[in-house]
């Protein structure tokens, strides 16, 4: 079963029962949407504001979900409209560190921790327009096409995006690895 | 199709396999982890909607209730007080008026209209009742 199905099928036991059964959804995809509103806000504490104005308004008006063609797709949007509007409302700052960031260490990553800090601070140094479309791309396995209309922008725009972000990071990432040889 | 499912792909990039960077970025999905008292704060503030939205359908519903009652009395209390009108005895304001416009059309004194006032009053009433009593009678 797809994302989209389970995603449609909590959808509809929130339809069914109301707010309680909001666990169910959140447990499916709390994680997948904080990351990726992370890349949006660039904070993790208004990331998590974000998606959980989202989670609220799917309780809310629970419909527009599970009717929904694609309803993770629209989960995302939804993300991503509410962290642009956290983004509109506060003062626009960007950290140069993931200090705000909570991070899970399992013990047979201890040793790729340096890689994905990287990969996240590379991440930010990326224009946010590039660094969601890798995010949509790679994390959600979203097709262009689809991350064409969470973003509201061609397919080509979608693809050429993800191209430019995908040299950024490798340059980012090679000069990272350089540093990290030297020192 | 290419690897990434999509039908159109215009960048010759994607088609190629998974680069090391693509690999790297996908490794580093799971570093990012929601914080613990998110789930209870997200469900806390759901609940907290819910019952907002719950307490306005029902004054919505109180309102519409009200309004429906409000609807119906109306033409109620109309008829109610066409049934007062035809059956209720007069009130002392009422009788003391008509005795006296009763003075002021005769030559009458305010006593004695008072008593006409109460005469014609009870005439009518009597006329109403042996009415209505003979139409049960029927």
């Amino acid at each position: 079963m797809s994302l989209s199905d389970r995603v449609r099928q909590c959808a509809l036991r929130i339809a069914e029962s109301g707010g309680p059964a909001l666990s169910g959804l959140y447990d499916l995809t709390a994680h997948r949407l904080v990351r990726y509103a992370v890349t949006i806000t660039r904070n993790q504490h208004d990331a998590e504001d974000a998606v959980q104005a989202a989670l609220v308004r799917v309780v809310v008006n629970v419909n527009l979900l599970w009717r929904s063609t694609h309803p993770w797709p629209y989960l995302l949007q939804m993300v991503r409209n509410e962290s642009l509007q956290i983004l509109r409302k506060k003062k626009r700052w960007t950290l140069s560190n993931l200090s705000d960031l909570l991070t899970r260490r399992t013990v047979d990553e201890m040793a790729r921790e340096d890689t994905h800090r990287a990969v996240w601070l590379a991440l930010r140094q990326l224009p946010v327009e590039q660094s969601e479309v890798v995010v949509l791309k790679i994390w959600e396995d979203l097709t262009f096409a689809q991350i064409g209309e969470i973003l509201e922008v061609p397919t080509a725009t979608a693809a050429s995006r993800y191209r430019y972000a995908i040299d950024k990071l490798s340059t980012h990432l090679r000069s990272e690895s350089t540093e990290v040889s030297c020192e | 199709m290419n690897n990434y499912g999509d039908e159109f792909d215009p960048t010759p990039f994607a088609k190629s396999p998974r680069s090391s960077v693509e690999e790297a970025v996908l490794a580093a999905s799971n570093y990012v982890v929601p914080s613990d008292d998110l789930r209870p704060r997200t469900l806390e503030a759901a609940r907290e909607v819910e019952q907002d939205r719950n307490r306005l359908r029902k004054f919505e519903r109180f309102m519409v209730g009200f309004l429906i009652v409000l609807v119906l009395s109306i033409p109620l209390a109309d008829r109610l007080n066409t049934w007062r009108d035809s059956h209720q005895a007069p009130t002392s304001t009422e009788v003391e008026r008509m005795a006296l416009e009763l003075s002021r059309n005769s030559t009458e004194g305010q006593h004695w209209s008072m008593y006409e006032a109460y005469n014609r009053i009870r005439n009518a009433q009597a006329a109403r009742f042996g009415h209505a009593t003979s139409s049960h009678a029927d």
